[in-house]
């Protein structure tokens, strides 16, 4: 007798359930996506002991024919997919037959549904992959499948499962996005007693983002609207999948597919320090995708530092044979027939939506935050010497760092976003600080006490009328219309405008208009070149030397002129003209720097904005530079034209806004 | 310490230092003047570590000693009050108080001991008409580059050989030469070459407009430092160390072509072409036609300009950019009336020297163009 065997089901089922089942979110999502397949609008899930002692889904969808739902438990049994050309077109979440076997071979599973068709329901009970018992039941509509003792029979997949509270948190954000995902379903996830979700259906993905996260975190977002690009080049790209390759019909491509991009992505102030905050579906599938992650962070190149990432919400919508979802078992893999081309679409759409809204980031300053102190000392401490910084920096009353910890903890104990001003982009009316004289005397309007001690009879300095106000134009196309005032530690610009004041950063401001002359410059090709008197010569290491070779061409066309001068040494003999020769040496290993490492795979188009992000940066004023109010006027007004006027090409704001309302606010006068 | 001065003596002194105390000191005593009385003088010293000024005026002295009191304060007030002799004594708790007629004034002062020491003056070298040494200041000091790096050096470097002083300064785009002829260069017992940092140059420029007509600066020098003697007064700075670069590679040896320019005309034609140059690179296009030079600049924003300028050029027809900022600083520091400027091809470096016969001394400017 031969050695080798084929496995028995069971065992077989075992082995897909390693791939499947991983841990018990996989069970939910597994049962979310069949109950979402199967049309349910009203989906339930009950968890208890993070999954690991019940899952418990409750759907109305189109349930199971008696027969179907023996048949279910069977390996690769499944309603989605007919034959092996249905692979190529996967409009289902579902596709392989294998969920339910393999859940059902490492737990005890009891399905009850009823179909449409049927009078009577079906019950049917497995335990370990055994059917116990299967019987004609009284049940409603839909399926509802229960799943106990997850692993129960496997020890060594249950050792592997981390505490309660982490499988959890696991199933309470798939369930979440998928919420998300489907905002005209009801979604009610619970926890032994106590609910953790619970949205009803709403007509917009806006209302369900409110739902699942609140007001504060919408404001923080951009919602892209419905974008759409068509694929209209008929590549032949890449078969979706090997294995079924010799069934791909021969090129008789249809003329347009069409991509369908919406969602929503945040602010460029709002910034996480790693991808959990980025979800993204395809045809309303969970996926983590490096591709689209990629497309996603090179859309917020020099609008964020790149070791910080944004929070998004990405629906993207594609002829199913666009996308192979058949990847792996499970499923969070996708491939795409034309990969380059969903890259730059989602990218160019994001980026382009992050211009348009152009949000201007304020400043958290409210009358009673005493979390602002300690911030303002180390502000002060990295500001250079001076006898105001001196002063800020003695003023910073030690004690209330200790209250402000003690009140903020939680904000405190995350630095990256705690390091970062808080951001707000709420529709208030803010007053219009021109008076009119001719006006009637406006009373004002009783509003609530913020506290007792406040006496607010007429307001006998003037008050200003609390209505009849433009909305604030919070885009930074307001910076044209600005008056600076006058310079802080001759590093920061301070302006009045209609609406309160600003600060603007100069050097990084001044950054940013230059990064995009010099990007505007080098895609005419008219880059301006200074000639050295001697050539520079920079010695490198071999990697750099790699690297060097790799962007030569780039550096030629950004306006230097080298050339490889002996072992591992270049020469420069030209330079950007407006760089000072004595930054050249700088400017030229930032650019091999910024050039190796994690980016050498990085497309041309990025190395050219680092490049360009590079000379900007050595060229601009510096802070700690005088300015005339003619060159602040300039710089205001150059600022507003540019693209992106809100952060640098580092990732760096730009500009600070503190508005009359908050000034009002801060002055008691409202 | 006790003594009596005229108060226009003082205020001259003490004016003087005043550009080498340091304004945003770190250390406080750097912001105070040391005055020390001696015999029939009072000696101020000043300095920022960097650079040391010491100064000395005729007084009567009633008893010796010395102190420091803040540089800044004593000359605003002593700069007040009315001429005739002001009388200063310091007292035990280093404070020193001041009489001049009916005011009297208490200022407070610190130690002396802790007054940092300056070097011993090492034998003199070479000495040097101060305004030869201004004279090249002017010409080269417009070429320093702001910030140092290894390929530039904040300040000029300074020869002083037997056939005449040398000075160079250079930025990376562009350097400026000037060669003394023996005649205006003193005697110099031996050679010396040493790089002096550009804010002890506008020191010096100060120090020689003070002096009188044919005032000599005494020069020496040790292995940090360099000392400039003129009259009573002694500026010493610390030598700037690094290597200037090797300007005799860059100097031209041979050109093609020479155009001869009026200076006024080729001077005011760049300035108003420059307006619509771009307002960092500063770029204009400079043609050289027979007969002729031509200038034009053009901005995507703003517009464009072109001037011409008659020249003596019989060369061929060329085309380079330039910074006009480059070309500008020289035309603006030459006396003479003609420009004569040379050029081999687009990407050699071009060179400005003043033309006619007014022209004493060696002086050069190389430019590098630009790619436009």
């Amino acid at each position: 007798m031969g050695r080798i065997r084929i496995l028995p089901d069971q065992v077989a089922n075992k082995i897909a359930a390693g791939e499947v089942v991983e841990r018990p979110a996989s069970v939910v999502k597994e049962l979310l996506e069949n109950s979402l397949d199967a049309g349910s609008t009203d989906l339930r899930i009950e968890v208890e002991s993070g999954g690991r002692r019940l899952i418990r889904i409750v759907d109305d969808g189109c349930g199971m024919l008696r027969d179907d739902a023996l048949l279910a438990f069977e390996r690769h049994a499944t309603s989605k997919l007919r034959d092996v050309k249905d692979l190529l077109s996967i409009a289902t979440l579902g596709f392989r037959g294998e969920a339910l076997p393999s859940i059902a071979s490492v737990s005890r599973l009891l399905l009850e549904t009823r179909s449409e068709e049927e009078t009577t329901g079906t019950s049917i009970e497995i335990a370990g992959g055994k059917m116990l018992r299967c019987e004609e039941a009284a049940l409603g509509r839909g399926t509802a499948i229960t799943v106990r003792d997850l692993f129960y029979n496997v020890p060594a997949r249950k050792k592997f499962l981390r505490t309660e509270q982490t499988e959890l948190a696991h199933i309470a954000s798939l369930v979440t996005h998928y919420s998300l995902a489907h905002p005209a379903k009801t979604f009610q996830l619970t926890s032994g007693p106590s609910e953790l979700l619970r949205v009803t259906p709403v007509g917009s993905r806006e209302e369900r983002v409110y739902q699942v996260f609140g007001s504060q975190v919408l404001e923080d977002l951009v919602e892209i609207g419905e974008r759409q690009r068509d694929l209209r080049m008929p590549a032949p790209g890449v078969p979706p999948s090997e294995a079924i390759s010799e069934y791909l019909r021969e090129p008789e491509e249809p003329e347009a597919r069409t991509f369908r991009l919406n969602g929503f992505f945040s602010r460029p102030q709002v910034q996480k320090g790693n991808r959990n905050s980025i979800y993204i579906f395809v045809n309303g599938r969970l996926i983590r995708d490096r591709l689209l992650l990629h497309a996603l962070s090179s859309a917020y190149h020099n609008l964020i530092p790149p070791s910080a990432f944004p929070f998004a919400l990405l629906f993207l919508e594609c002829d199913a044979e666009e996308v192979d979802v058949n990847v792996h078992p499970s499923k969070t893999e996708v491939r795409f027939r034309h990969g380059s081309f969903v890259h730059d679409f989602v990218r160019d759409t994001i980026r382009e939506r992050l211009m348009e809204s152009r949000p201007a980031p304020t400043f958290p300053v409210s009358p009673r935050s005493p979390q602002h102190a300690p911030e303002a000392g180390q502000a002060a401490a990295q500001l250079p010497y001076s006898e105001f910084s001196q002063m800020v920096a003695d003023q910073a009353p030690p004690e209330t760092l200790p209250v402000g910890l003690s009140e903020h903890g939680g904000e405190f104990n995350v630095p990256s976003e705690a390091a970062l001003p808080e951001f707000t982009l709420r529709a208030v009316p803010g007053p219009d600080l021109r008076l009119d004289f001719s006006a009637p005397p406006i009373e004002v309007t009783p509003g609530p006490q913020p506290s007792g001690k406040l006496m607010r009879h007429a307001d006998p300095h003037g008050s200003f009328p609390p209505d009849a106000l433009p909305p604030p134009d919070l885009s930074l196309s307001v910076l044209s219309a600005l008056r600076p005032l006058g310079q802080i530690h001759e590093s920061f610009i301070v302006a009045a405008g209609r609406d309160g004041l600003w600060i603007v950063d100069q050097h990084v401001a001044h950054e940013r208009i230059l990064f995009e002359l010099v990007l505007k410059q080098r895609a005419r090709g008219s880059v301006e070149m200074q000639r050295l008197l001697l050539p520079l010569v920079l010695q490198l290491t071999a990697e750099q030397q790699i690297d060097y070779a790799r962007i030569a061409d780039e550096l030629h066309a950004s306006g230097f002129e080298t050339e490889p001068f002996g072992q591992r040494t270049i020469a420069i003999k030209a330079a950007p003209a407006a760089l000072p020769a004595s930054d050249i040496e700088r400017i030229l290993f930032e650019i091999l720097e910024t050039a190796e490492g994690e980016t050498r795979g990085v497309s041309l188009d990025d190395l050219r904005r680092n490049v360009c992000a590079s000379i900007a940066c050595h060229a601009a004023i510096k802070i700690n530079t005088k300015l005339d109010p003619g060159k602040m006027e300039w710089l205001l007004r150059a600022l507003a034209q540019t693209d992106c006027p809100m952060s640098c090409p580092h990732g760096r704001p730009i500009a600070m806004h503190y508005s009359t309302r908050e000034i009002l606010k801060a002055f008691h006068r409202i | 310490m006790e003594f009596t001065v005229s108060k226009a003596e003082l205020v001259r002194e003490l004016s003087l230092s005043q550009g080498v105390v340091e304004k945003k000191t770190t250390i406080p005593i750097l912001s105070n003047v040391l005055m020390e009385a001696n015999g029939d003088r009072i000696t101020l010293t000043a300095t920022d570590l960097e650079l040391g000024i010491r100064c000395s005026c005729p007084a009567r002295v009633k008893k010796e000693g010395a102190g420091t009191v803040p540089a800044r304060k004593l000359l605003d007030y002593v700069r007040l009050l009315p001429e005739g002799d002001i009388q200063m004594k310091f007292l035990e708790n280093h404070w020193a108080s001041i009489t001049s007629g009916r005011s009297r004034t208490r200022i407070a002062g610190m130690s002396r001991e802790s007054y940092p020491e300056l070097p011993p003056t090492p034998p003199v070298v070479a000495q040097v008409p101060v305004k030869t040494l201004a004279s090249m200041i002017a010409r080269t000091g417009f070429a320093i580059s702001m910030e140092e790096s290894r390929f530039t050096l904040s300040g000029a470097l300074l020869l002083l050989r037997p056939e005449g002083l040398t000075m160079v300064a250079t930025d990376g785009h562009r350097l400026a030469y000037v060669q003394a002829p023996p005649a205006e260069s003193g005697t110099v017992d031996q050679p010396f070459r040493a790089l002096i940092p550009k804010k002890a140059m506008g020191e010096l420029t100060k120090l020689a407009d003070d002096a009188g007509e044919g005032a000599v600066a005494l020069f020496s020098g040790d292995d940090n430092h360099l000392f400039f003697q003129v009259g009573h007064r002694l500026l010493l700075t610390r030598k700037l160390a690094g290597n200037f670069p090797d300007y005799e590679r860059v100097l031209p040896k041979d050109h093609t072509h020479v155009a001869t320019l009026d200076k006024a005309e080729i001077r005011s034609a760049i300035e108003r072409v420059a307006q619509f140059a771009d307002e960092r690179s500063r770029a204009i296009r400079v043609q050289f036609v027979s007969g002729e030079v031509r200038i034009f600049s053009s901005s995507v924003e703003m517009g464009e300009s072109e001037e011409s300028v008659p020249a003596e050029y019989t060369g061929p027809d060329l085309e380079i950019g330039f910074n006009a900022q480059y070309l500008l600083d020289f035309l603006r520091v030459i006396s003479q009336d003609r420009v004569a400027f040379q050029l081999k091809d687009q990407k050699s470096a071009g060179e400005l020297r003043p033309a006619g016969d007014s022209v004493t001394d060696e002086y050069r400017y190389v430019v590098m163009p630009m790619r436009i």
